[in-house]
């Protein structure tokens, strides 16, 4: 008899299509800011918001705040947290697909 | 320039460049040195080239990153792009010296050449060299373009025996057309975008 130890838990914060876009992009570069994400992954303005403050929350991602000039600008980056956190759903995925067959 | 959130950081790195503004510039580049080489400067009026490179960075914060956003690529990519660029740098420098050795050579008379028609298509063979480098560089494929425009006017000024400039300011037209073309489609989509989201 199987029991849930068996069956890989998947990060559920981690596994949700907006909130990957959004992480499989900043895994690419160093850092973006709201607008190259926005434009990057075709989110609306609301909904990324909500995803960046969810992730900014769980200490997945974080931002930086500098004046370029006058304007401000807010960057977001993955923390050595959140590049962990994605290694391990990468290797669970891995774990869970090959199950598949 | 809206993307796929599949891209790779190359494919992100070459949409990078999607919005024109370098091209405008290297349009621009090109074309003052031709004018200059016209006027009598020779292979120096080159010499004003980076001043464009120089004025791209302060527009680029001001026009395109309000519009496209932000965005810092990995270090390990920004190191493989700046050795391309020393390389390219340096091999630009060093053909532009041995360019214009040969040009005073040639106008002081300690050098003949016996094919004197097919020098005046050189400088612009020599900036096709450097748009290849520069389609390898950004990824961007539209620069092989503007190599194959510069390779086909250095072959005609060759063939016709006109000046060195010709076919520069020729490419520098095509070049900076191509480039407020992008710059003015950016902007538009830039707008609609903002309307959409």
């Amino acid at each position: 008899m199987a029991n849930g130890r068996q069956v890989p838990e998947v990060d559920a914060l981690l596994h949700e299509p907006a909130r990957l876009r959004v992480l499989g992009l900043l895994s690419m570069v160093d850092r973006a800011d709201f607008m190259y994400i926005l434009r990057t992954t075709g989110l609306s303005r609301g909904n990324l918001s909500v995803q960046l403050k969810k992730l900014e929350e769980a200490g997945i991602i974080s931002l930086e705040r500098e004046l370029v000039g006058a304007r401000p600008r807010t960057t977001y980056f993955l923390t050595e947290h959140g590049r962990e956190r994605l290694r391990e759903y990468k290797r669970v995925m891995c774990s869970l697909m090959g199950r598949f067959g | 320039m809206m993307h796929d959130a599949t891209l790779t950081e190359s494919e992100l790195f070459s949409v990078y460049w999607d919005d024109g503004l370098l091209d405008l510039f290297c349009g621009l580049a090109l074309l003052t040195t031709g004018c200059g080489w016209l006027i009598g400067l020779g292979p120096f009026a080159a010499i004003q080239a980076p001043q464009w490179m120089v004025l791209w960075t302060p527009l680029r914060q001001s026009l395109i990153e309000p519009r496209a956003g932000y965005v810092e690529f990995s270090r390990a990519h920004r190191q493989r792009t700046g050795h391309g660029l020393g390389r390219a740098l340096g091999l630009g420098i060093a053909v532009f010296v041995l360019v214009a050795l040969i040009g005073v050579s040639i106008r002081s008379g300690e050098l003949r050449l016996d094919f004197p028609d097919l020098v005046a298509g050189l400088p612009a063979a020599l900036i096709a060299v450097a748009a290849v480098l520069a389609a390898l560089l950004t990824g961007a494929r539209r620069f092989y373009a503007y190599a194959v425009v510069l390779m086909v006017c250095a072959a005609v000024t060759s063939a016709a025996a006109w000046s060195p400039a010709v076919p520069i300011i020729v490419a520098g037209i095509f070049v900076s057309v191509s480039g407020a073309i992008l710059v003015i489609r950016f902007i538009r989509s830039s707008r609609q975008f903002q309307e959409s989201s």
